[in-house]
C-alpha cells in the first residue's frame, strides 16, 4: 500500500516500513538496545531523506522502549536509580558532544572521523562481547564455574559511593554518570542512539546484573529519544508523524514479541546474538568505507 | 480489574496523556479549519499566457485537463493530459518545469583507501522537476542558442554552480552527474515522440508526475518550431500542493513545532502503553 508522507513529501510502501519497525522492535524487546543504528540506515536506503530519517527514528524508539520498559517493570527488572544517574551524565555528555562535533567540523575530516569511530566502536564492542559470552557458554558446557568477578581495585577506590539497592551494587556514583556521559557524547558526535554501546558498558563496566540491563537501558532511551524528538521538531521540522506511526505500529508489536522470546533465551546466548548483529553492522559500514560504491553521486535538495 | 504490573499512578498518568492527545487534535483541527479555506490552491487566477503575445496570430494554443494536483495520503503519482491546437505545420516541444530549488551534488572519492564524500557542488537554481517531450529529437528542432534561450531539452539547461575556475571538462562532468541523478529519481524526464495527434491540428499528451514530485507552482510550456525557427508558443500553470489531513499536519509541524513535538512524544508513549495492554497474554 502506497502512503504519502506529509513531511518527507514522498510516497512509501507502508508494508516495508511496518516490517522494518517489527524487526527493530523485536531486537529492542530481546536485547534492550534501541535499534536506531539499524532503522536510520534502512530508512535512508528506502529513499527517505537522511534528515527525516534521523529526525523521525527517535519517536519510534520512544514507543518501543515504553512498551519494553513496562514489560520489564512488571518483572521488577528496571533499576530506576541507576538510569537516573546515567541520564544525568548523558545530558552533559550530549552538550559536550555537540561542542566536540562543531570542533571536529571546524578542523575538517569530520566524515572520516565519524565513519572510522563508528566501525571501530561496533567492531570492538561486538568482538569483545562475542568472545566473552562464547567463553562463558563454553565453560558452562564443561561444568566449570565461571570466574569469580574480580573486583578490580580502581573501581573500589572511586569516591561518592552509592547504594544501588535494586542492582545489589555499592559502587561509586561516578561509574554510571561517566558511562551515561560517554553515551551522550556518542549520540551527539555519531548522531545515533547509543543503546548498543550502553548495554555492554552497563554489564562490563558498571557490573549490573544482566537481567536488569535491558529494562534500565530502555528506560533511559525514552528520555534521550524524547529530547532528540523535541530538538529535531523545533530546530529542523524533520519529524514525520505519519512515518513515525507506521514505525511505531511495527515497533511495539515487535517489542512485545521480543520480550516473550527473550524469556526463553539464556543471557549468554542473547549476548552472542547481539554481538553478532553489532559485528555485522560494523562490517557492513566498514565495507562501505573500503569498497568502491556502485554510484558515486547523491543529491540534497534544500 | 487486576493489573498487577501496572500501578495506579501510571494508569492515571497515561489517561491524562490520552486526554491531552484528544485536546491537541481538536485544537489543531479548529485552528486550521479556517486557514485551509484561505490557503486553498491558487486555482482561480487566470492562466498565464506568456508566449502568446509574442506570436500575434496565435498558431499554438494549449490547456491542461487539470490546473492543480492535490496530494493526499494515497497519492502515488498522477497524470495530467495536455491538449492543444496547432494551426500551422511544425514540430512541438512541451516542457514541464517545477519550482527552482538549491540543489547540492555530492561526489564520493577515495581518500587513503576510504570512500568518502570528496566533492560537494552547490547549484543554487535547479528546477525540482523538469520533463520534456517533443515530436522529433530536440537537437533537430532549432538552433542551440534558441533551445538554450528557452531552456528546452536536458542538454540545453543552464545549470549554474557556485564553483568558479573549473575547466569545461569538470563543469560538464558535474552537470552530467546532476542530470543523471535527477533522471534516476524520475525528476528529470526526457521523452520524444509521444505526442498524439487526434486530427492534423488537435493533439494531446499525457504528462506523468511521479509520487516524489516536489510541491509548488509548475509551468507547462509548449513551443512550435518550423525550419529551425520558433514560430509559436503557449503556456499554462499547474499548482501541486498537499491537501486534507496531510496539509494540516505539515502546517501544524511548521507553525507549532513545540506542540507538534509534544504530540509526537505523547503519541509514541501512548502507543507503547497501548501495545502492552492489548498484547498481554495473561
Amino acid at each position: 500500500m502506497q502512503l504519502y508522507l506529509p513531511i518527507a513529501e514522498m510516497a512509501v510502501h507502508a508494508e516495508t516500513i511496518l516490517i522494518l519497525g517489527l524487526g527493530v522492535g523485536f531486537l529492542s524487546g530481546v536485547f534492550g538496545v534501541g535499534g536506531g543504528f539499524l532503522t536510520t540506515p534502512f530508512l535512508i536506503f528506502l529513499g527517505i531523506p537522511p534528515a527525516i530519517a534521523v529526525g523521525t527514528q527517535p519517536s519510534q524508539l520512544i514507543a518501543s522502549s515504553t512498551t519494553g520498559v513496562i514489560g520489564h517493570w512488571r518483572k521488577r527488572n528496571v533499576d530506576f536509580k541507576m538510569a537516573t544517574y546515567m541520564l544525568f551524565g548523558g545530558f552533559w555528555g550530549t552538550l559536550v558532544g555537540s561542542f566536540l562535533f562543531k570542533l571536529l567540523k571546524h578542523l575538517g575530516h569530520i566524515d572520516i572521523t565519524i565513519s572510522v569511530l563508528y566501525v571501530v566502536f561496533l567492531g570492538g564492542i561486538g568482538l569483545s562481547m562475542l568472545s566473552e559470552s562464547l567463553l562463558t557458554l563454553f565453560r558452562r558446557r564443561r561444568g566449570q564455574a565461571p570466574d569469580k568477578k574480580q573486583t578490580s581495585g580502581w573501581k573500589d577506590r572511586l569516591p561518592y559511593k552509592t547504594n544501588f539497592l535494586h542492582s545489589k551494587l555499592y559502587i561509586s556514583a561516578l561509574l554510571p554518570i561517566t558511562v551515561g556521559f560517554v553515551g551522550g557524547m556518542m549520540v551527539s558526535v555519531l548522531g545515533i542512539g547509543a543503546g548498543f554501546l550502553l548495554v555492554p558498558a552497563m554489564i562490563y563496566i558498571i557490573g549490573m546484573p544482566p537481567l536488569l540491563v535491558a529494562g534500565t537501558s530502555l528506560f533511559q532511551i525514552i528520555f534521550t529519544s524524547a529530547f532528540a524528538t523535541i530538538l529535531q521538531a523545533v530546530n529542523n521540522q524533520t519529524v514525520d508523524l505519519v512515518l513515525a506511526l507506521i514505525l511505531i505500529l511495527g515497533g511495539v508489536i515487535g517489542a512485545q514479541l521480543g520480550i516473550r522470546v527473550g524469556k526463553y533465551i539464556k543471557g549468554s546466548v542473547a549476548r552472542i546474538m547481539l554481538a553478532t548483529i553489532i559485528l555485522a553492522v560494523g562490517m557492513k559500514l566498514g565495507s562501505d568505507l573500503l569498497i568502491k560504491p556502485s554510484y558515486l553521486y547523491s543529491l540534497e535538495v534544500q | 480489574m487486576n493489573h498487577a504490573g501496572c500501578p495506579l499512578p501510571l494508569r492515571i498518568c497515561l489517561s491524562v496523556m490520552m486526554l491531552a492527545l484528544a485536546f491537541v487534535f481538536l485544537c489543531a483541527g479548529q485552528r486550521h479549519a479556517q486557514a485551509q479555506e484561505a490557503a486553498i490552491l491558487p486555482n482561480t487566477a487566470p492562466p498565464q499566457r506568456l508566449s502568446q503575445d509574442i506570436f500575434p496570430d496565435k498558431p499554438l494554443a494549449i490547456d491542461l485537463s487539470q490546473h492543480k494536483i492535490g496530494i493526499s495520503s494515497g497519492f502515488s503519482g498522477t497524470s495530467v493530459v495536455l491538449f492543444g491546437i496547432q494551426k500551422q505545420a511544425g514540430d512541438l516541444a512541451i516542457v514541464v518545469r517545477g519550482p527552482a530549488r538549491t540543489t547540492i551534488l555530492r561526489e564520493k572519492g577515495s581518500v587513503l583507501g576510504f570512500w568518502l564524500t570528496t566533492e560537494s557542488v552547490r547549484f543554487p537554481n535547479i528546477p525540482g522537476f523538469y520533463a520534456v517531450a517533443s515530436t522529433r529529437d530536440i537537437a533537430m528542432l532549432g538552433a542551440p542558442d534558441v533551445l538554450a534561450a528557452h531552456q528546452i531539452g536536458l542538454d540545453y539547461l543552464t545549470l549554474e554552480s557556485d564553483k568558479k575556475g573549473w575547466s569545461a571538462d569538470e563543469t560538464r562532468r558535474y552537470e552530467d552527474a546532476l542530470i543523471q541523478t535527477k533522471q534516476m529519481q524520475e525528476l528529470f524526464i526526457l521523452r520524444t515522440k509521444n505526442v498524439e495527434y487526434i486530427t492534423d491540428e488537435l493533439f494531446k499528451i499525457s504528462l506523468w508526475f511521479p509520487s516524489n514530485i516536489p510541491v509548488g507552482d509548475y509551468k507547462v510550456d509548449a513551443y512550435l518550431f518550423r525550419d529551425g525557427a520558433l514560430i509559436g508558443g503557449d503556456s499554462r500553470t499547474l499548482a501541486i500542493a498537499q491537501i486534507g489531513f496531510n496539509a494540516d499536519l505539515r502546517r501544524f509541524a511548521h507553525n507549532e513545532p513545540w506542540f507538534y513535538a509534544f504530540l509526537t512524544i505523547v503519541t509514541a508513549l501512548f502507543s507503547g502503553w497501548l501495545a502492552t495492554v492489548l498484547l498481554r497474554r495473561d
